[in-house]
């Protein structure tokens, strides 16, 4: 066990795990969204999880960041926030913000860090860039919202957990990457549908189950 | 980098990066003021942002972001706080990146900005480019003064037909057709060397066309 002092509050945590599992697992909250317990490296790839720790000069990624005995780390500085708040507002300016009819209205990741750290759901002073396509319904089973997704990969990753080949993968790259899922003969059995996992794992409602789908939105009388 | 402020100054890792700059594959571009800092920094984002891998948020929506604002610069369509956003925007990104590429693709943009801000605030305040480079800002004409009677080299090249002659013979370019290729500055025999461009378009003198009698 070591022993670090987080916003001035002494927490233990075991030897080889990280900043961010560790703050976690003591209720002090850290904005995150493509952190899994279950990965042996983390992705770091959603640039939420920005902590200050004594002795370095920037803020730097509480996933990647294993616990030292001795460490200082805030969670609340105006550096970290800054940060967070640039990335938070980098993907609203790529998302669709059209919460009442997102099935994921209210327990929806985006919006949760942004009630955190007081950030309006308009991206300003960002100009919005949404993609052509606001679904993509290729799949059997699952539906998928590029405007919504945040690329964190964690539907990749429990796929693949689950079935040890993954029917999502990251397609095309730079700004016009998105998550791509492969056909029903490729898809593992038991079927996409029985399964949902990376439906259950998505912060944000980027993947929804067609059948569900039908049912929890397009309420064209709630306006 | 400006060259009066840097003259002399050591070329290896250290000190590039002190400046703002960096070694790369150890290459030195010289330009003069014929060239426009922010064309230059949307040059380089532009590359940048394309080899972004698309796996982190900064890199990925940060670098098209700035893309956009230098597109915006370059066009005369800038605003003061695409200014601010550009800087503001260009720190996060170096800060936030997940790799090298992220963490360095803002430096054209940071480093131009602080060396060369007044060619910014030109292109936002006035919509005009101080190096005559940014095609939407600028125009063509032609100095009277020096344009020979009769010659028909630029009308000759003109791709699209906007040279038309004055009723004294000289040349005139209208601007309605013109698209700012730059041929007829090629094309202007070196004795002559009558093309001029100017920034803003609007301050283009006025060349009145041969009536159609006349021609």
């Amino acid at each position: 066990m070591v022993a670090l002092l987080v916003n001035d509050r002494e927490i233990e945590a075991k030897n080889g795990t990280n900043v961010l599992q560790a703050c976690l697992d003591n209720d002090i909250y850290i904005p995150h969204l493509c952190y899994l317990e279950s990965l042996d490296l983390p992705s770091a790839s959603c640039r939420m999880c920005f902590v200050e720790i004594a002795g370095e000069d920037k803020p730097a990624t509480s996933c990647t960041t294993l616990v030292r005995d001795h460490m200082v780390i805030k969670t609340d500085t105006p550096a970290v926030r800054r940060l967070q708040r640039t990335a938070l507002r980098l993907l609203l300016s790529v998302h669709r913000v059209d919460c009442k009819n997102c099935y994921a209205h209210k327990r929806c990741e985006l919006q949760n860090i942004a009630k955190f750290l007081k950030v309006g759901l308009k991206s300003k002073p960002l100009n919005r860039y949404l993609k052509d396509t606001d679904i993509d319904e290729d799949h059997p089973f699952l539906n998928y919202y590029p405007n919504r997704c945040v690329l964190c990969g964690k539907c990749l990753h429990v796929c693949r957990n689950q079935h040890g080949q993954s029917v999502l993968t990251f397609a095309n790259r730079g700004f016009n990457t998105v998550m791509s899922l492969y056909a029903a003969a490729e898809a593992p059995s038991p079927s996409c549908e029985d399964c949902a996992r990376c439906v259950d794992i998505c912060p944000v409602g980027a993947l929804a189950l067609k059948v569900n789908q039908e049912a929890s939105i397009h309420h064209p009388t709630e306006k | 980098m400006p060259v009066c402020r840097f003259f002399r100054y050591p070329i290896d890792f250290d000190s590039l990066l002190e400046a703002g700059a960096m070694m790369g594959s150890g290459g030195m571009v010289v330009m003069d003021e014929d060239t426009c800092m922010v064309d230059v920094a949307r040059y380089f984002i532009d590359f940048t942002q394309k080899e972004s891998c698309g796996k982190c948020t900064f890199c990925r929506i940060g670098t098209y972001h700035l893309l956009k604002i230098l597109d915006r610069l370059t066009q005369g369509e800038g605003e003061e706080k695409d200014l601010e956003l550009l800087e503001s925007l260009s720190e996060d990104i170096k800060k936030g990146s997940l790799c090298g590429l992220g963490k360095t693709a803002p430096n054209p943009v940071l480093t131009s900005f602080k060396y060369f801000r007044d060619e910014y605030e030109a292109h936002v305040k006035e919509k005009r480019c101080p190096a005559l480079m940014c095609r939407p800002i600028i125009a063509y004409y032609f100095d009277l003064e020096l344009c020979a009677r009769g010659c028909d080299a630029c009308a000759t090249c003109c791709p699209v037909d906007a040279v038309f002659t004055t009723r004294n013979r000289k040349k005139g370019v209208d601007q309605k057709l013109c698209v700012k290729c730059g041929e007829c500055l090629v094309a202007c025999p070196p004795e002559y060397d009558a093309v001029r461009k100017i920034s803003p378009p609007g301050l283009v003198p006025v060349v009145e066309r041969a009536s159609e009698k006349e021609e």
